[in-house]
């Protein structure tokens, strides 16, 4: 436990201390202006663009309604893992069929399916969350799948021994037993929720009441505001950052780790 | 193995290297950056009749999904000359890209086509009913800020409509009812769903402008016009010679762009005759668009005179008359 | 029916298909434990010893068959019969030390406080000697301290029998025979009824009163050999000897004598290569 602290606070150290050489060289880089600075431009003006859209306020409500449409689109994954998991817990012959779906569906990516979508239900929100639930839920199946049939039968049956059944078994002995497997997943699915939110509408179906940091990344490009296109980018980043090292490893410390049940 | 790979890899460098010169002198190339769309039909004719070629020059043809793509093509050096609507070209122009218009591109019928029989101007849209361009910064997102202006007293009034579609999906969406409610659109889409029953014009360019417009206008970077002039001219006088070659052989023209499009000959041919059609290298709109665009935000500033986005050629075919504008003169306002 | 409390096992029969083939796992087993005993289970691998024990705790059902505890059929899994397993993951991994017997006690006897709970666990954990471990994550003890907190946990909910399933399999001879001496002991304090299974002849006459000898092909009793030796055992004693005898004698080995006077040989190779310690017989 001791030695935990100094390593993440090196880590962090050494990460940043990457980050920032980077952007040394992104500037230093930009100011040669080899490339065109319509395409490539400085970091300071980066910079000064997303302060003044963070100042108008208008990125920061793209970022609220991407989260909005991730947060449903996961939640449906999510749920919709479940109910299938819990289908294929319950008989094989379900089991068999939920493996061949995940076989066929899980490596066509999210976004290639917006068309049929769009088809389906239309552009707008709808269609986004769809494809986020389309991205997210295979992985989140997947894991849970795994992580259920991961747990070790001796442990199945200590909680049968002492008196657990039914769902009191899954919610006290197969879900903390899958857990690893079940962090591993939602952050699978977190990030290609994002990228599907993003890569959605970008393509096509967002629109301007509607529309989060893809369309706001979509819209300044047609406007060459590429400074703002690099501050969507920004903004992508740090939300993916905050939520990898806030939430999932601070749940990851205060569970997996601590339980033991990684492999590192 | 491996040392057998490299010989036939290094012979075939070296066939490669030394053949192609032996076959034919290398030519001077151009980029050509288009798009897709019976406005295009120049592009098709150019190159089917070999008109650069005749000049010594080899045509590379590009085709891009927007004009904001046509302008990164430019941008980057992927493209000499491109091709894209008046409002993109001043956004770039306004962002600092060295082009100006080397000549007008077209003039032809653009409208919001709707199947709602209950949306009969832009007053009657609800929040919730999408209306399709092609991408934020179009010609047709700036043409429904001019008419949203007019209709609703602001340009902004419709941006929480608008969803940015490919012609030919929205099309496509439209006629099928899903999803959205009205098209910004150009021919042959516009045609295609003027064709359908109970579809409608809401708005049109003419209403909206004021006067006709050119709906394209072929660029070239400064750097390309002064370094490189004879690619320059023939650039011009390629483009001129397959438009004059449409509108003087309209039967023919159908006859050649049918398949491109996918349509009958008699289809292409109505289309290409549909009132409004005009194969036109004379610009029109060109302040009128500077003017809005400025107006409403889209563009910091406004050319001071047509001399900052326009070349020679361009500057003599509209000319500068004396004691007072001339007619061709005050087609490039509103 | 000698007696009223105790586990009465009747015509069991436990039939496995695996693959297309039927395999006898147990043929007619009828037995008797008496409430408080401690008897032992050996066999070669395959002789049903394990699948017995999971019929007795309802893990399995038999093919045929009945079983009784103190008069009653079992029927399901219950807290009056708990399992200690060969593996070490048989705790939680997600649970402190004290958290495993709490667990247990919570889903047994949803009326006690936590505060009992508390109390109960620390008790038995006492008695295992784990003293001062509660607040540890299972991954943070050793094999014998992780199948101490097992015996602990099975203890707590006062079950009328324990079942062992070779608990000390997987773990070092010093070890072993260190959870040997301990088991007698708390055998002794808390007078509970337990079915061990082994396959180690030396932890058969060291643990048991009574020693069911298994054959496999199909699983049954071939023999039970009473184990007259008074506690505490020595390894070293004639009377051990002899026992042993018996004992490999059922185990139906080819003539194979134990050399010297029971110290510890390794001689005969075990199931599961030990490193040392006691000595096993050839499957």
């Amino acid at each position: 436990m001791r030695t935990e602290r100094p390593k993440t606070f090196n880590k962090t150290l050494n990460q940043s201390l990457f980050i920032i050489g980077v952007m040394i060289c992104w500037e230093l880089l930009a100011r040669t202006r080899w490339f065109p600075p319509l395409l490539f431009p400085q970091l300071t003006s980066v910079f000064s663009s997303l302060f003044s859209e963070i100042a108008k306020g208008e990125i920061l409500g793209r970022l609220y309604f991407s989260l909005y449409l991730i947060a449903v689109g996961l939640g449906l994954a999510i749920i919709t893992a479940a109910c299938a998991a819990a289908l294929a817990l319950s008989s094989n012959l379900i089991s068999d069929w939920v493996q061949t779906v995940m076989a066929i569906l899980h490596p066509l990516p999210g976004i290639s399916v917006l068309p049929i979508i769009i088809l389906w239900l239309g552009t707008g929100p709808q269609s986004i969350m769809a494809v986020i639930w389309f991205s997210s839920v295979w992985p989140l199946i997947t894991n849970l799948h795994t992580g259920l049939r991961s747990v070790p039968a001796t442990q199945i049956e200590v909680g049968k021994n002492y008196g657990l059944k039914g769902v009191g078994l899954v919610w006290k002995v197969s879900i903390p037993g899958a857990f690893p497997h079940i962090l591993t997943g939602l952050r699978i699915a977190w990030a290609r929720a994002w990228q599907a939110s993003v890569a959605a509408e970008m393509v096509f179906g967002a629109s301007g009441g509607e529309g989060g940091l893809g369309w706001f990344i979509y819209k300044k490009r047609f406007f060459m505001e590429i400074p703002s296109v690099f501050g969507g980018l920004i903004v992508i980043i740090i939300v993916g950052l905050i939520v990898e090292r806030l939430c999932f490893e601070w749940i990851e410390v205060r569970t997996v780790r601590r339980w033991g049940m990684t492999s590192e | 193995m491996r040392k057998k790979c490299l010989l036939i890899l290094s012979m075939l460098l070296i066939f490669t290297v030394f053949q192609v010169p032996a076959y034919s002198a290398p030519k001077e190339k151009i980029k050509i950056a288009g798009q897709f769309g019976l406005v295009y039909a120049p592009l098709m004719v150019a190159r089917s009749q070999g008109l650069f070629e005749k000049y010594g020059l080899e045509p590379v043809w590009k085709e891009y999904g927007s004009g904001g793509a046509v302008r990164e093509a430019l941008i980057s050096g992927e493209a000499d000359v491109g091709f894209m609507g008046i409002p993109p070209f001043l956004i770039g122009w306004d962002k600092g890209c060295p082009w100006k218009v080397a000549l007008g591109f077209v003039v032809v019928p653009v409208g919001l086509v709707t199947y709602d029989p209950d949306l009969k101007s832009l007053k009657d849209f609800k929040p919730e009913d999408k209306i399709a361009v092609p991408s934020p910064g179009s010609i047709q997102h700036i043409l429904l800020a001019m008419a949203a202006e007019q209709e609703l007293g602001s340009p902004n009034a419709l941006d929480n409509n608008i969803v940015a579609m490919p012609h030919p999906d929205a099309c496509a969406a439209l006629i099928s009812k899903k999803g959205i409610k009205a098209h910004f659109t150009t021919p042959p889409y516009l045609f295609e769903e003027l064709s359908e029953p109970g579809f409608h014009l809401i708005v049109d360019d003419i209403s909206v402008f004021g006067h006709p417009f050119s709906f394209n206008v072929g660029l070239a970077s400064q750097d390309f016009h002064d370094q490189r002039p004879v690619a320059y001219s023939v650039f011009v006088s390629a483009i001129s010679e397959a438009m004059a070659w449409i509108n003087s052989n309209k039967e023919e023209a159908a006859e050649f762009l049918a398949p491109e499009f996918k349509l009958s000959a008699e289809k292409t041919l109505r289309y290409l005759e549909w009132e409004g059609m005009n194969y036109t290298t004379a610009p029109y709109g060109l302040m009128g668009f500077a003017q809005f665009m400025k107006e409403a935000g889209y563009i910091s500033r406004v050319p001071a005179s047509l001399e900052e986005i326009a070349f020679e050629n361009v500057l003599s075919f509209v000319g500068s008359r004396a004691g007072g504008l001339s007619e061709i003169e005050m087609l490039q306002g509103r | 029916m000698l007696t009223e409390t105790g586990l009465i096992i009747e015509n069991l029969s436990k039939t496995f298909y695996v693959g297309g083939r039927t395999i006898e796992a147990l043929q007619q087993i009828n037995l008797e434990v008496v409430a408080g005993e401690f008897v032992n289970i050996i066999g070669p691998s395959g002789c049903g010893k394990s699948t017995l024990l999971r019929c007795i705790a309802d893990f399995e059902k038999p093919t045929t068959g009945r079983l009784f505890l103190n008069g009653k059929a079992i029927k399901r899994p219950g807290i009056d019969r708990t399992m200690v397993f060969q593996n070490f993951d048989q705790l939680f991994p997600w649970y402190t030390i004290r958290k495993n017997i709490t667990f247990a006690l919570s889903v047994a006897a949803k009326s006690n406080s936590t505060k009992e709970r508390n109390k109960k666990a620390d008790y038995y954990l006492d008695l295992v000697g784990l003293s001062g471990y509660e607040d540890l994550y299972p991954h943070q003890l050793s094999g014998g301290m992780k199948q101490r907190v097992a015996i602990a946990r099975a203890l707590s909910v006062n079950p009328k029998i324990l079942l062992m399933d070779e608990p000390f399999g997987s773990l070092d001879a010093i070890t072993r025979v260190a959870l040997q001496k301990e088991l007698i002991k708390i055998w002794q304090e808390t007078k509970v009824t337990i079915i061990f299974v082994t396959h180690n002849i030396e932890e058969a006459i060291i643990l048991g009163d009574r020693i069911f000898v298994f054959q496999s092909n199909p699983g049954r009793i071939n023999k039970i050999i009473e184990n007259p030796l008074a506690r505490p055992r020595s390894l070293d004693s004639p009377e051990f000897n002899s026992v042993w005898e018996k004992v490999h004698v059922h185990l139906n080995f080819d003539s194979k004598k134990r050399k010297g006077g029971g110290k510890k040989q390794g001689r005969a190779v075990a199931e599961k290569p030990l490193s040392s310690g006691a000595c096993f017989f050839d499957i």
